[in-house]
């Protein structure tokens, strides 16, 4: 029993813990405008900015509307290459990597 | 260098750009002072809102419907920042000849714009507000932020370029999908 319990311990260890990445949203722009995260991660919006943003990858993922000093988040579910905009602001424009 | 109220008036509220930067020479300079400044960032702003509205509610393309409301919020919330701030700094706006043209011009393109429909409202909103945001970041570069005393309030001024900048691209990039 205790075999196994290290095998647990073992395999959880093995497992990289989810991370979580703050992209701003700041004079109408996302900082870092790429970034790279894994699988299980967390991305935080944090709008700084005094109108409201969304970050939509569209018929991906969409944070929905973020109000003016607020945040919001998305979950990396699946690999991939996210180009994301602003519904708002279409020049507003990221690439979230997903590996 | 910082440019005359009388000039920015004399030359209208669209060719504010132009006016700008090429005064009329001779003109006496008198400068904005930030009441009057605070006062015509109000107008510009409520006006853009307004005309939004108008958008929002009777424009055929989705796109420009959408863009409408966008300008509706986003200048509203830089009146309500701007709010804040004057009622901070004890700065009562002081309506001016520009303010009032700002305004005045804004009601009569409404009325212009409400009796047209479909594809041809798109297009004279949309081009409308490529003229207007054109002309707004002339003024806020060349006229307000050179004018501006307190430092907050030129800070605000030169942090609400960014949106101005947005909106100018996001109409552009619509009027040629339109044409």
């Amino acid at each position: 029993m205790l075999y196994f319990g290290w095998l647990l311990v073992l395999a959880l260890l093995a497992v990289p813990a989810a991370k979580r990445h703050t992209v701003t949203m700041s004079a109408f722009q996302f900082a870092p405008r790429d970034l790279h995260v894994a699988v299980g991660d967390t991305v935080v919006f944090d709008n700084r900015d005094i109108v409201p943003h969304t970050a939509t990858a569209a018929a991906r993922w969409d944070t929905g509307h973020i109000a003016a000093k607020s945040t919001g988040q998305m979950v990396a579910r699946k690999k991939g290459e996210y180009t994301y905009a602003c519904l708002y602001h279409s020049n507003m424009k990221g690439k979230l990597i997903v590996k | 260098m910082r440019y005359s109220l009388t000039a920015v008036v004399g030359a209208g509220a669209l060719a504010l750009a132009a006016c700008a930067a090429a005064p009329e020479p001779g003109v006496k300079a008198a400068p904005l002072s930030d009441a009057e400044i605070a006062a015509i960032v109000f107008a510009a702003n409520a006006v853009d809102a307004e005309t939004g509205d108008l958008a929002a509610e009777r424009a055929s393309n989705p796109a420009v419907k959408q863009f409408g409301k966008t300008m509706a919020t986003d200048h509203r919330a830089v009146n309500a920042a701007a709010g804040e701030l004057v009622t901070r700094l004890k700065v009562t706006p002081a309506e001016n000849a520009f303010s009032q043209k700002l305004q005045r011009d804004g009601a009569t393109f409404r009325a212009e714009l409400a009796n047209k429909s479909g594809a041809a409202f798109d297009r004279a909103y949309i081009a409308h507000e490529v003229a207007y945001h054109k002309a707004v970041i002339a003024a806020v570069d060349q006229v307000l932020i050179p004018n501006a005393s307190n430092a907050e309030l030129k800070q605000t001024i030169i942090g609400v370029r960014p949106a101005l900048v947005a909106h100018l691209e996001h109409a552009e990039r619509l009027l040629a999908e339109l044409k």
